[in-house]
């Protein structure tokens, strides 16, 4: 009997969930983790809340692999008609995504959301790589910069300022001699290194330092064989073949390793690897900008959020969440879980944000460079470039190909491919 | 004397060439085991210090293994199984029957050989949308149901096995598909061994298919879990992927060191005494 009545009770509370759920609206978030294994569990978390806030939506977060695996993901699914609701991808994704008509433009949401107001809640240089043909495409989530990790006790070893990493690439350069340790011909301390990973980061860093653009505005040429692009690259060359204080070839996860080990006491890295640094790292260290020549140009990274539906029900409900996600306390919760910049400015006002500058004072540092922050090249064609270019890179270091010669020829190549 | 000595270089060889093999191993195995502060050391830690059985833990609940675990299981047998039928009964045609186009069907199969998923992917992708079939168990299974390299490599087998065998078959009344299963599979053994062997692997280590077509961890397998500790921007908690690959490694290295003596046991059964 009793338990009959539980039979009844459990029916009618069924019951009238269902009614207050009426067809909630189902959508697929899909993300690349990319900040190691544990933030599945971060991302789970928020979009729990965010269900359970909007009982008319029903989020579901699916993980697809790395960036290229989830650009991938997208493309076939944009042939066979499958694609998500929302995604994140790497910022370069945007012309990509946006010229297959796989990624919808927001600006008729945006204006919905208050237009110009919505927008300027972010960090200026965040939107820079958010548009393609003078629309909006992505909404920033999970976005980086470079910064420049230095071990304090190295410096106060080799009697520098502790406190005060190289602000100018010259600077740089006389740090990093005096801090690399040579034992006969080996090298058992490197002054600095700048990993390298497929989206060639530290190149653009080095030539925004120099005052110079490696892509041209319209998108359509790479801007290699230009007298600032030679000298970036000349200095890049100079760190590993003139001064010696910089290995030819460092892979980006290795970098971090490096730093952690001792065997390097400056590196150039993602903000997102803070977490990282914060748990392993066993000596003082601190965080500086990327050092400048004629100006400071960190370029950008990370990922944005795009939306994929057509039907306007379901670009609201998508909207809904990335708008969420995009506010002030969960781009701070966000944030503060993975050392990826919190993208909107409030955001840092945010407890989690506060706490977290109280704990490690040095994040200010990746706030401070954002404002000069600069957009990562991207165009439709791009990816063939990219390609090309992380080869040059790796030949010229390596004194494989003479630096002017191989730039002219690269240049020429990815020239080629990129009007195909 | 010189026996001696040439036994000590034989000795000596093979164990070099073992601690080559084993190096790697034994690296994930320490590494597995070690607290994260003691993965980057300047110099080379060949014991931990300390052991951190939290490794496991943590790696565990890093993703949904438990489910990970049933489906690739469950994934890879099916896969196996369907390519051994399909793979041997094309075979047994190709090598020891006639027909109409037996030439244009193996030439087909030699080229599929030769085509990488990177090619097909995006067709067999729009396919499988076409029945419907995205994000479920017929996704990671249908496109893998027959083999070209499994194919080939019994064709190969089965036209080792003289006639005079399929002759002498014949006079007990022992033909076609028995004779396949009585005569051909058992000959064969070293070649279906090996086939198992490398498809095994293969499709337990999948990353790339399965991601692509499953949106639901319900139905995902272990490479994916795997995945979920490889960084492409910051950095690797290596401990933690040591510890999760030793789950995905572990069951197929035990299925090699099982199969190794039924491998080894099944090279010296030769066909027909001479």
């Amino acid at each position: 009997m009793r338990f009959g009545r539980m039979l009844i009770a459990a029916a009618l509370a069924t019951g009238l969930t269902a009614t207050a759920n009426a067809d909630p609206v189902a959508l697929s978030f899909w993300y690349p983790v990319d900040v190691g294994g544990g933030l599945t569990k971060v991302v789970d978390g928020l979009i729990a809340d965010f269900n359970k806030a909007h009982p008319d939506i029903k989020v579901t977060a699916v993980y697809t692999g790395n960036y290229d695996v989830t650009l991938q993901k997208i493309q076939a699914g944009k042939l066979a008609g499958a694609l998500p609701d929302i995604a994140v991808t790497e910022i370069s994704s945007v012309p990509v995504l946006a010229a297959l008509g796989a990624a919808q433009p927001l600006d008729k949401l945006i204006a919905g959301s208050g237009g110009a107001t919505f927008l300027d809640k972010f960090w200026p240089s965040m939107l820079l790589n958010c548009r393609y043909d003078g629309k909006v495409y992505g909404i920033p989530f999970q976005r980086s910069t470079p910064v420049l990790y230095y071990n304090r006790d190295a410096f106060s070893e080799v009697a520098l300022d502790p406190n005060r990493p190289p602000e100018t690439g010259d600077e740089m350069v006389a740090d990093a001699q005096k801090l690399t340790k040579r034992e006969g011909d080996r090298v058992t301390r490197w002054g600095v290194e700048l990993p390298l990973e497929a989206f060639n980061w530290f190149y653009y860093a080095l030539v925004y330092e120099n005052g110079g653009e490696s892509l041209s505005a319209d998108g359509t040429h790479v801007l290699w064989d230009q007298p600032k692009d030679v000298g970036a690259l000349q200095y890049w060359y100079d760190l590993v073949n003139k001064y010696k204080v910089t290995p030819a070839y460092t892979p980006w996860n290795d970098g971090p390793q490096e730093f952690v080990a001792g065997r390097a006491a400056i590196i150039w890295h993602s903000t997102g690897s803070q977490s990282f640094m914060r748990q392993h790292v066993q000596f003082h260290w601190g965080l500086g900008r990327l050092p400048k020549n004629v100006q400071f140009g960190p370029p950008s990274g990370g990922a944005n959020m795009m939306l994929y539906d057509t039907d306007p029900a379901k670009q609201k409900a998508a909207w809904t969440l990335m708008t969420w996600l995009s506010d002030a306390p969960q781009a701070a919760r966000w944030s503060a879980a993975t050392g990826y910049l919190a993208t909107s400015m409030a955001a840092w006002d945010e407890p989690e944000m506060q706490a977290l500058i109280k704990e490690h004072p040095e994040v200010l540092v990746t706030k401070e460079q954002l404002k000069d922050a600069k957009a990562e090249p991207a165009s439709p064609n791009y990816a063939p470039a990219r390609d090309i270019l992380n080869g040059l890179i790796k030949a010229v270091l390596a004194n494989k190909e003479p630096l002017e010669d191989g730039v002219k020829q690269a240049t020429a190549e990815a020239n080629g491919a990129m009007a195909k | 004397m010189k026996r001696a000595v040439g036994r000590v270089a034989l000795y000596a060889t093979v164990l070099i060439a073992a601690a080559l093999v084993a190096m790697p191993m034994y690296w994930l195995l320490v590494s597995a085991l070690k607290p994260s502060t003691e993965i980057f050391t300047a110099t080379p830690r060949w014991l931990p210090g300390r052991i951190e059985w939290r490794n496991f833990r943590d790696a565990w609940e890093g993703a949904a293994f438990g489910r990970y675990f049933i489906n690739s299981i469950g994934v890879t047998a099916a896969i196996l199984l369907l390519q051994l039928v399909t793979s041997n009964l094309a075979a047994f045609a190709l090598a020891r029957r006639r027909f109409a186009g037996r030439g244009f069907v193996l030439f087909a199969v030699i080229g599929a050989l030769i085509i990488p998923i990177q090619v097909t992917f995006l067709a067999n992708f729009i396919t499988l949308q076409h029945f419907g079939w995205l994000d479920s168990y017929a996704a990671l299974i249908a496109p893998f149901a027959t083999s070209a390299f499994g194919t080939f490599l019994l064709r190969q087998a089965f036209l080792a096995v003289p006639d005079a065998i399929e002759d002498a078959a014949r006079l007990d009344r022992c033909t076609g598909l028995a004779f396949l299963w009585h005569f051909l599979l058992p000959l064969s053994r070293p070649t279906v061994v090996a086939f198992v062997l490398v498809a095994l692997v293969a499709h337990w280590n999948d990353y790339f298919w399965p991601l692509i077509v499953t949106n639901r961890d319900e139905i995902r397998t272990l490479p994916i879990g795997l995945a979920m500790f490889v960084s492409q921007e910051v950095t690797t908690d290596w401990n933690l992927l040591m510890a999760a690959t030793l789950f995905v490694a572990g069951p197929v290295l035990v299925v090699f060191f099982l199969t190794q003596r039924y491998f080894i046991r099944s090279h010296v059964n030769t066909g027909l005494k001479r």
